[in-house]
């Protein structure tokens, strides 16, 4: 029971594994591109070679970035529901658009080719080569890492006015303000539940009855959340922030040799990968 | 004290607009003038207008009557508003509510980044104000494994990398325990002796005393205005105003009055020791003759 109401334990904000390895030294921003450009090419390839090639990268990538593979796996685990409804449905309806190969199976709408088959295993490879590279990226970036990244990425949007800057703060903020959060939870759950209120004990099916036992949670949540983003737009104006002003930089990145390298080694993979016939 | 004031408050009148036709006065035509070096508190029960008038300090609010004048700047002026905020600045009093970034450093910077401090100053001043707080260990933490009084200290820090010339604290110590209090009295103390201007906001008698001088607030007007110790000697005045004196100054006024010798007007605590060891010598003097 009293686990239920631990909710600062188990907060991870991103996932980061510090193991300081080659991996969690890249320039982010470029980190950032090299697995832009492998998640593109992946997206992209269709062949079974090409994806065998891909996966053999990222579980080269756990290695080299001393992160054990088990953090990828569990990254799998709750994607496998979907991985399994979007093959059945491939493997059901998409016979007539991958058009080409031979036709095993035919009725109706149904219609099972090698063409489909071959999409639907190709499909299921790439939904986990681009979890694992998204693993192998948060556990080895930290969360301020990667907003800083990405708004050095998006920097050039600016000139087509887009608020970059904006954006990046707004990101900082939600994620400074999650362990805040989850402790005012914490405290309003207990709160509740002294006073007799019942938490998760319905049946899991109960959806309507679930979520209403919330509501003397996430009423109050909301409040305290918008008296804290007063607070917070006073500190911030008390500090001289004004949205959308030119601003200097704390954070500055400078791009090593090991930076190019590694946006190089994502551009030749992404070619041998698309490359590959079979 | 003839020199130019900091901060010039000229007949400031606020009003909250709650509706159309209902309006809420928050400060009724309030001078106040604060000078370069000096330790001012402010005091009066909730809703007396002391939190209203310390934002006004910084241009946070502006008045709807009168005028508050930075340096000479009025904060009205929307184009110098830059110049008001980073030289008076202002902590709050929720110590989580205030910090913007996800790392110690990179928060303390987040006001230098705002008014355009160029890389390796900004570095020296982030250095400069995490040593001032003395936080320099804590530089690459995220702010949620700090206590309260360490992320109040953080807070500080943001503006004093800023190089303010006044220090506003409104109620910066009301959301901590005693040990976090006795950390920011501690930080704020050493300011002052290097010769930061500073305004608190606050419920403690205990830090109104340490101050050079205290406006007491009511119904938004100053009601009362001296040092600490002629302030805390309208006790009766006080306690209609809902406020508290300090410990030594009631111990004192209870002592006074069953025995006259002991004098009345003591605000600090070893004040209270050093008159009992001085009429403890002087009875045993008396007897010893």
């Amino acid at each position: 029971m009293s686990a239920e109401f631990e909710l600062t334990r188990n907060i991870t904000i991103g996932q980061y594994l510090p193991t300081a390895s080659v991996v969690h030294r890249l320039d982010p921003r470029f980190k950032l591109g090299a697995f832009a450009i492998l998640i593109v090419a992946i997206a992209i390839c269709n062949t079974y070679v090409g994806n065998l090639f891909a996966l053999a990268v990222c579980l080269w990538l756990f290695q080299v970035s001393k992160i054990p593979l088990h953090y990828g796996i569990s990254g799998i685990k709750p994607a496998i529901p979907f991985i399994i409804i979007l093959a059945i449905m491939q493997l059901l309806f998409y016979g007539e658009i991958a058009n080409g190969g031979t036709v095993y199976f035919q009725y109706g709408i149904i219609s099972i080719s090698s063409e489909s088959i071959r999409l639907v295993i190709v499909s299921a490879m790439r939904f986990v080569e681009v979890i694992f590279l998204s693993s192998v990226l948060t556990l080895s970036t930290s969360t301020t890492e990667l907003t800083h990244g990405m708004e050095r990425l998006l920097g050039p949007l600016e000139k087509v006015k887009f608020p970059v800057h904006a954006f990046a703060l707004i990101i900082t903020i939600a994620i400074r303000f999650v362990p805040t959060f989850a402790m005012e939870m914490e405290k309003m759950m207990k709160a509740q539940a002294s006073r007799g209120a019942d938490f998760g004990t319905g049946e899991w099916w109960r959806i309507v009855q679930r979520t209403k036992d919330m509501f003397p949670i996430i009423i109050p949540l909301f409040n305290v959340a918008l008296s804290r983003a007063e607070d917070l737009i006073l500190a911030m104006e008390a500090r001289c922030y004004m949205p959308g002003a030119s601003r200097t930089r704390y954070t500055q990145y400078k791009a090593k040799g090991i930076d190019y390298a590694a946006l190089g080694a994502s551009v030749v993979i992404s070619v041998v990968m698309l490359g590959i016939p079979w | 004290m003839s020199m130019e004031p900091i901060i010039r408050v000229e007949n400031v009148s606020f009003t909250y607009q709650v509706s159309q036709d209902q309006q809420i006065p928050v400060l009724q035509n309030i001078s106040l003038e604060v000078y370069p070096g000096e330790y001012l508190a402010i005091i009066g029960h909730n809703g007396s207008g002391k939190s209203t008038l310390s934002k006004h300090l910084n241009g946070i609010l502006t008045p709807k009557e009168g005028d508050v004048l930075v340096n000479g700047i009025n904060t009205k002026e929307k184009a110098r508003i830059h110049e008001v905020r980073s030289r008076v600045g202002m902590v709050f009093q929720h110590p989580d509510n205030q910090i913007v970034a996800t790392i110690v450093e990179d928060d303390v910077a987040f006001g230098l980044e705002n008014i355009g401090v160029g890389l390796e100053e900004m570095k020296e001043r982030v250095d400069f104000a995490l040593e001032a707080v003395g936080m320099s260990a804590f530089r690459h933490r995220p702010p949620h494994h700090l206590s309260g009084g360490q992320k109040q200290r953080i807070a500080i820090a943001g503006i004093l990398a800023m190089k303010p010339q006044c220090l506003v604290l409104d109620e910066a110590t009301s959301m901590l325990d005693s040990y976090g209090r006795q950390d920011i009295l501690a930080v704020v103390r050493k300011l002052h002796g290097e010769g930061m201007t500073i305004v608190t906001v606050t419920h403690h008698m205990s830090e109104v005393a340490e101050a050079d001088r205290v406006v007491v607030m009511e119904g938004g007007q100053i009601v009362l205005e001296g040092t600490p110790r002629e302030v805390f000697a309208h006790q009766d005045r006080l306690r209609e105003l809902h406020l508290d004196v300090p410990d030594a100054s009631r111990i004192a006024a209870l002592v006074h009055a069953e025995l006259p010798a002991f004098a009345p007007d003591l605000i600090h605590n070893a004040e209270v020791v050093a008159e009992v060891g001085r009429l403890y010598v002087r009875q045993a003097e008396a007897s010893g003759s």
